[in-house]
């Protein structure tokens, strides 16, 4: 594995105050790293809880913070609200303790604690992150699918975000491949957004988890998703970008898991697609090209997860001389349905009709406006 | 002394008859005193008779006129009453002698001058006239090439309030109207034709399916893709208007008031397009004191056409569940209650996205997924049921609009429509069902039965393609146009592959979740 360095060695004080590092961090206004600072000066979660308490926080970037969290922490009783929030289903993981992802550790500026309803990710699991654009191209939510089932089935969990497009898709086959999935958000835990996701977040809880750094209640905020992607690339030995356009947020996880020493893969996409700019762009900066499932265990050093007993990828035969015809024509390049009808000479009733036969056995995927392409893989 | 002239009023599409009573008691201040639940435009009748007489050269009564509207329990509205109301207030008051022997009806409106006006509905009070036994009508000139078209009864047209009197006098004969010559135009090519517009071949297939199963067709592409253009051809393709189908279209719009002085048969199908702003009343038929027909009524054998479906109202859009599954709509009151009828094709159009762009591959779309999903979720799942075919309008590029022609000719897909459409009636003989858009779940399991190979297909495709379990019997009814088209009798694989790319709006295409 072309894994990050040992872990720094978290504060110890964080998991035997687990309650005050909480109560630390539900104040509004609180950020990891004026949490940190605060760490720094006071030593532990306990003294540090103390010293808001008293009002009396000297530090200039948080004196301004000072009297507002006087009094919100005097309101505060650390034991209870440790309580409500553990039977309310949501458990808090302190850095250092058990649960907590150990790669997550080893980031210039993890979380002190996450939130998690769900099953969190053993210690030794596998995991890889899929991230992609939201408004995908079938071809990216076919791949997502592909790729996510196929190394959930090898027993790799997905990690990603939980918005629409290849994230979904990501999460949504890991787990009906019988996976584990694992969904990092850009609010408080209790917070679904978008708001469709419901049923998304339901799974996840049932069947792999949901994390976040934020407390309860913080609603979805610009700012907070590229945070949220630091944890993703965090958490994993490496991040495939499936579909990403040149200012995708998924160029951002990208990012933080180059900075993290993390592997970084792409899938490739046709270049003049926008869909895919962001993709191309990272393979020709060295990003892995990602064409199977199985280079993503490569790449990962995960080739002992490699089954080769199952043979990817084996195309149907077309049945007959005009799907044959289509099939040559699509290859070709073309993707209009009355483009294809033309050249191979068939009515469009009877192009259209002979498409989704070869859709349904899958030999080729049908598009946005009605473009043909073939594939899916 | 007393006089009685019938008319009639409109409730719906019927005309019932009303007798205007006159007494005029040769006492009392000048004026006159309608009774019989008139209502506020019929009220102001009385200034216009008043005027109309004085200026036909006749007397208005200097004493009290007593007007009774009978039966007394009905709402009657309208200019039409101004007629008759003359006539029997220049009977009572012996200017007229009464007209003995033969029973008439007579409806029309009056200008202040005395001249005759045109009525709506005048079709409708001819085919009443007709039902309670009248020996003849008589109406304003403007309206009487419409009712000439019923058959067995005479209509006499006048043209001032003078000539009705004289008429009925005796002291001039009228010529009784004949039914204005309806030019048919089965074998001419419909003004604008399919030929017309160059590609989009696959939507072209769609509207022929669309006729000739009588199935509702939603449109999806980006704007200037030509989703209008190739909607406005759909009434052409169409099978030509039935005797029977032209008579009850031109009766709803001669009851609506929209066929004008002059108006006769009409036989072209409509083809309406309702703003996105219209009203559920506007769409489905209301008012007061009697509901008037609706879009979806004066669509009634033709098309109607929601261009940019989302950004009708909701309620509106809603409204339209009834009469797309009733064919006819029902208005109920607390008065009254009418039925229209509402045997439409639905065509409706919309964009890919909030900004037209997301399926344009040469202009990006600035969207966002949930704006998207929004826009998408404006028209309800209910309503989007109804809709058996959805079908993908891609925006061309000059150069694929330069290679491609225009194809075939209206009159050649008509002739497959009408076709497929005899098919169909000779199988649901009986039944009570016209087209495969009607067919009940037992109908479907009679006539579209699958074979294992057929079965097998569908099963595949309803699991990978992501077709809700709903859609399965809309396949299987846009299978069997299709087939009927193809003049088979037994669903095929190739007919049920192609009814599973109409529905596009519902497969995994625009977002994932």
């Amino acid at each position: 594995m072309n894994g990050p360095g040992a872990p720094a060695d978290p504060n110890p004080f964080l998991v035997t105050e687990k309650s005050e590092l909480l109560a630390l961090l539900v104040l509004e206004g609180m950020t990891t790293r004026r949490a940190v600072s605060l760490l720094s000066v006071y030593g532990s979660p306990a003294q540090a809880l103390h010293a808001v308490r008293s009002g009396g926080l000297g530090e200039p970037a948080l004196r301004a913070f000072s009297s507002g969290w006087a009094s919100a922490a005097r309101g505060i009783d650390p034991g209870c609200l440790l309580a409500s929030l553990e039977s309310g289903g949501t458990r808090f993981l302190a850095r250092g303790e058990p649960g907590y992802p150990t790669l997550l550790s080893a980031i210039e500026d993890p979380p002190l604690g996450l939130f998690c309803r769900g099953k969190p990710p053993p210690g030794d699991a596998s995991l890889a992150a899929v991230v992609g654009a939201r408004k995908a191209s079938p071809y990216g939510l076919e791949v997502a699918r592909w790729l996510s089932a196929e190394l959930a089935q090898a027993g790799v969990g997905i990690v990603s975000g939980a918005a629409y497009g290849i994230d979904s898709a990501a999460h949504a086959s890991a787990l009906d491949a019988g996976g584990y999935s694992c969904a990092v958000l850009g609010c408080g835990i209790d917070v679904v957004y978008p708001r469709s996701q419901a049923g998304l977040y339901r799974r996840l809880e049932a069947a792999g988890c949901i994390l976040s750094e934020y407390p309860p209640g913080v609603h979805p905020a610009k700012e907070r998703f590229p945070a949220r992607n630091r944890i993703i690339a965090g958490m994993t030995p490496g991040v495939v970008v499936v579909e990403a356009s040149g200012s995708s947020g998924a160029l951002i996880t990208a990012r933080f898991a180059l900075d993290g020493g993390r592997e970084v893969m792409a899938v490739p996409g046709q270049v003049l697609s926008d869909n895919s700019a962001g993709t191309n762009a990272l393979i020709r900066e060295g990003a892995v090209a990602i064409t199977r499932p199985e280079d993503v265990l490569d790449a990962l050093g995960l080739d002992r997860l490699f089954k080769p007993d199952r043979t990817a990828g084996e195309r149907m035969a077309p049945a007959g001389p005009e799907q044959a015809a289509l099939l040559r024509a699509l290859e070709r390049g073309f993707c209009d349905v009355e483009d294809l009808a033309r050249i191979v000479g068939l009515s469009a009733g009877r192009a259209l009709s002979l498409l989704a036969a070869m859709e349904v056995e899958g030999l080729v995927t049908r598009g946005r406006g009605s473009r043909y392409q073939v594939g899916p893989r | 002394m007393l006089s009685r002239i019938c008319t009639a009023a409109l409730v719906g599409l019927d005309a019932h008859t009303v007798v205007v009573e006159v007494d005029i008691p040769g006492c009392g201040l000048p004026g006159i005193d309608i009774v019989g639940l008139p209502d506020a435009g019929l009220k102001e009748s009385r200034m216009r008779v008043r005027s109309a007489i004085r200026n036909s050269f006749f007397e208005f009564p200097r004493t009290r006129v007593n007007v009774n509207l009978a039966p007394a329990n009905v709402r009657k509205e309208g200019p039409g009453f101004d007629l008759p109301l003359a006539l029997a207030i220049l009977t009572a008051s012996r200017q007229v002698p009464g007209v003995n022997g033969r029973r008439f009806l007579a409806a029309g409106e009056l200008s202040l001058d005395g001249l005759v006006r045109e009525v709506p509905g005048a079709l409708s009070v001819a085919l009443g006239a007709r039902e309670s036994g009248f020996d003849f009508v008589l109406l304003p000139n403007g309206n009487t090439s419409e009712a000439a078209l019923v058959p067995d009864i005479e209509v006499f047209g006048v043209s001032s309030l003078q000539e009705a009197a004289a008429f009925l006098a005796g002291e001039i004969e009228l010529e009784p109207a004949r039914p204005a010559k309806v030019v048919r135009r089965d074998d001419e090519p419909p003004c604008e034709d399919l030929g017309e517009v160059r590609g989009q071949e696959p939507a072209k297939r769609a509207l022929e399916v669309a006729a000739a199963g009588g199935h509702n067709l939603l449109m999806v592409g980006p704007p200037g893709s030509g989703k209008t253009m190739l909607a406005r051809r759909m009434p052409g393709i169409l099978p030509p208007l039935s005797l029977a189908e032209a008579l009850e279209v031109t009766r709803v719009h001669s009851v609506a008031g929209l066929l004008g002085a002059g108006g006769t048969l009409i036989s072209d199908r409509p083809f309406r397009t309702p703003h996105g702003s219209i009203s559920p009343v506007g769409l489905c038929g209301g008012g007061v004191p009697i509901p008037r027909p609706g879009e979806v009524s004066l669509a009634h054998a033709g098309v109607l056409y929601l261009d940019e479906m989302p950004l009708f109202q909701r309620h509106a859009l809603e409204s339209l569940r009834g009469p797309v599954e009733d064919r006819q709509v029902t208005i109920v009151r607390s008065m009254v209650s009418v039925t229209y009828p509402a045997a439409f094709s639905l065509v409706a159009s919309m964009n890919p996205c909030p900004c037209g762009h997301l399926t344009d591959p040469r202009k990006e779309c600035r969207c966002s997924p949930g704006d998207i999903q929004r826009y998408h979720a404006r028209i309800s799942g209910p309503l989007l049921d109804r809709i058996d075919i959805q079908v993908e309008v891609p925006r061309l590029t000059r150069r694929q609009l330069q290679e491609r022609g225009g194809g075939e000719c209206s009159a050649g897909v008509r002739a497959r429509v009408v076709e497929a459409r005899r098919l169909q009636e000779a199988r649901y003989g009986g039944t009570g069902v016209f087209c495969n858009a009607a067919l009940s779940n037992s109908l479907i399991e009679k006539h579209c039965a699958l074979s294992p190979e057929g079965e097998r297909f569908l099963g595949l495709a309803v699991e990978k393609l992501g077709l809700s379990a709903r859609s399965y019997n809309r396949v299987l009814k846009v299978a069997r146009t299709i087939a009927d088209l193809a003049g088979v009798d037994r669903l095929e694989v190739e007919h049920l592959a192609e009814a599973v790319q109409y529905r596009c709006l519902e497969r995994v295409g625009v977002l994932a979740r």
